[in-house]
């Protein structure tokens, strides 16, 4: 390849755009039409625009040659011994089948024996995984939203779908992760699991207590005092969630009347769809649907145990649960900027490890009960924050 | 390789044989790495997460029914190890204006130095690298790892139409970054 002389090349689309072109929704798509992902009306649409628009014609070739050359730069190959180390320190036992883990909301969405699209897009029922183990009966039928009625999908060995329905009554039941055994016909390890889990969140769903409550925020306090000497005066809770849209119909007006600031303003998410506005990362990640309260100190735990018998809001552990989600993951270590007193400015997380002695996440289900589905999967990383406060 | 050969692989390791483990590393072990490498900044440090994942996918074969590609599920394991050394590591990092405020510096500041094709690959990467977290990754995995965006979608455990905006948006941030561009030779549509 010939070496390159930038002041040569053409301009790029940007530097030379004086007018916006009219193609502005299709110059969105020029790259997945580049990448052939794009259905073929659409890729109509495009062909037909670059042939009148030469604007969209060069970013089409400038992307082409950012796609090329990105190819050659990857070039790192492992060393030899790394594989050794690999093999080396594989366990003796080989993997033989096993335990499944229904791992996320993703699974169940993607997996083959749905229900119908058309019955999600309505919002029925959240495919969250319920461990009612026990009380489900195995079966390949599909399944099949009903109305007062929320939907367990679980998955055995085969990935066949095992479904079923609790009726409203038992809404409350404790989501969790759902393992199904490959060969437990009588369901007795479920049932075992399921107890365990069960006595597991019981006991976790007591850490977040009053006590609890005062000693993280003793530790919040210390933290501002080593940061900007500012005692803390809220403790800031901040909850992502998968459906932004209920949460954004019932929270505001509960939170004024239980007295706390909600945060939900920020920059606008540039991939979302929607104008909704979210916080975003110092880091520049955008936290997506990412809601945060500011409690003042003392109405912490009233506070607490209000969010927990909120009618569409329940927060629900999720520590124990072994969710290999990345955004989960993700999502644990961002720092917040919100609005603090009047000022944008970084929250200082507050970092809850192993040695406070909390966990960190919590589920949060809403149940949209005007239409008597649970329709939000949700989740997630509860942050406890220092609010430095003027 | 298909699905087909793919399951029989599946079946062999599960079965204990180790010859079958190392044709998966055949397939997969360099570009595992390579992602590896590109979350770590550093060969040990890649090659440990390397090793992490390739124990964690072998005790989950047993879970792995098929479902997906045995490459996508790959990479969902990976991806996840890559996503967790990014948390653990907490890397004190320029705030973001001020690195692309560098990059974009550099590189108008001196046009003929980068006429060099390695340099230019050095300012690609370094724009790469001054991407946000959520836009780099689509890159890495769609531009640089080959993936497609149902792929890439799996991986990221996000839906395909979200691959789509960030590898557009992701791309208007590297014309933005990368101002004059590139390499000649490429035909035009």
């Amino acid at each position: 390849m010939s070496p390159t002389r930038p002041d040569n090349l053409p301009e790029t689309p940007s530097t030379r755009r004086p007018a916006r072109c009219v193609g502005g929704l299709l110059k969105t798509n020029l790259k997945a039409h580049l990448d052939g992902e794009m259905s073929a009306v659409r890729n109509w649409l495009v062909r037909w625009h670059l042939a009148q628009c030469a604007e969209c014609r060069e970013e089409l070739r400038w992307l082409r040659r950012l796609g090329e050359d990105m190819k050659d730069i990857e070039s790192a190959r492992p060393r030899p011994e790394l594989r050794a180390r690999i093999l080396a320190n594989l366990p003796s036992t080989p993997p033989a089948p096993g335990i499944r883990v229904v791992h996320s909301r993703q699974d169940l969405v993607r997996s083959p024996q749905r229900m119908p699209r058309l019955a999600l897009a309505g919002g029925l029922a959240m495919l969250v995984l319920f461990s009612a183990a026990y009380a489900v009966k195995r079966s390949s039928d599909a399944t099949v939203a009903q109305q007062n009625s929320l939907t367990v999908a679980l998955h055995n060995d085969k990935s066949t779908e095992i479904a079923s329905s609790v009726p409203q009554a038992n809404a409350d039941v404790t989501p969790t992760v759902a393992y199904v055994p490959e060969d437990d016909p009588n369901n007795a390890l479920a049932d075992k699991m399921f107890h365990e889990r069960m006595t597991e969140m019981e006991r976790e769903k007591q850490i977040l207590g009053q006590d609890d409550w005062h000693r993280l925020l003793a530790k919040a306090r210390a933290v501002a005092r080593k940061t900007d000497k500012t005692p803390a005066t809220e403790m800031g809770i901040a909850l992502t969630v998968s459906n932004i849209a209920i949460i954004r119909t019932h929270l505001p007006t509960w939170a004024k009347q239980e007295g706390v600031r909600l945060v939900t303003s920020g920059k606008t998410d540039p991939d979302s769809s929607d104008n909704t506005p979210l916080l975003r990362s110092r880091t520049g990640e955008s936290l997506d649907n990412l809601i945060a309260f500011y409690v003042p100190a003392e109405r912490g735990p009233a506070f607490l145990g209000a969010l927990k018998h909120l009618g569409q809001i329940s927060i629900l552990p999720l520590t124990a649960n072994p969710v290999p989600s990345t955004n989960l993951k993700n999502e644990t270590h961002l720092q917040v900027e919100a609005d603090v007193a009047g000022q944008r400015r970084a929250v200082p997380a507050f970092p809850m490890t192993a040695d406070s002695g909390t966990p960190t996440q919590r589920v949060a289900v809403a149940h949209d009960k005007s239409s008597s589905t649970a329709r939000v999967l949700v989740v997630t990383v509860l942050l406890l924050q220092t609010a430095a406060h003027d | 390789m298909t699905m087909r050969d793919e399951r029989q692989l599946v079946q062999r390791i599960q079965a204990g044989n180790r010859e079958a483990f190392e044709e998966l590393l055949d397939s997969y072990e360099t570009r595992v790495y390579r992602l590896a490498l590109r979350f770590t900044d550093s060969i040990p440090d890649a090659e440990d997460v390397t090793q992490e994942i390739f124990l964690a996918v072998y005790k989950s074969l047993g879970n792995f029914r098929g479902n997906s590609a045995l490459g996508t599920w790959i990479y969902r394991v990976a991806m996840n190890h890559c996503l967790e050394f990014r948390r653990k590591r907490r890397l004190e990092t320029l705030p973001l204006d001020e690195e692309i405020a560098l990059v974009t510096q550099d590189w108008r500041h001196d046009p003929v130095q980068s006429a060099d094709r390695r340099e230019l690959a050095a300012k690609v990467e370094a724009a790469i690298n001054c991407l946000s977290p959520l836009h780099r990754d689509v890159i890495v995995l769609h531009e640089l790892q080959g993936l497609t965006y149902q792929e890439v979608a799996a991986a990221l455990d996000v839906p395909v139409g979200t691959v789509k905006s960030r590898l557009s948006n992701a791309f208007r941030r590297l014309r933005d970054l990368l101002g004059g561009y590139v390499h000649e030779g490429s035909p035009t549509i």
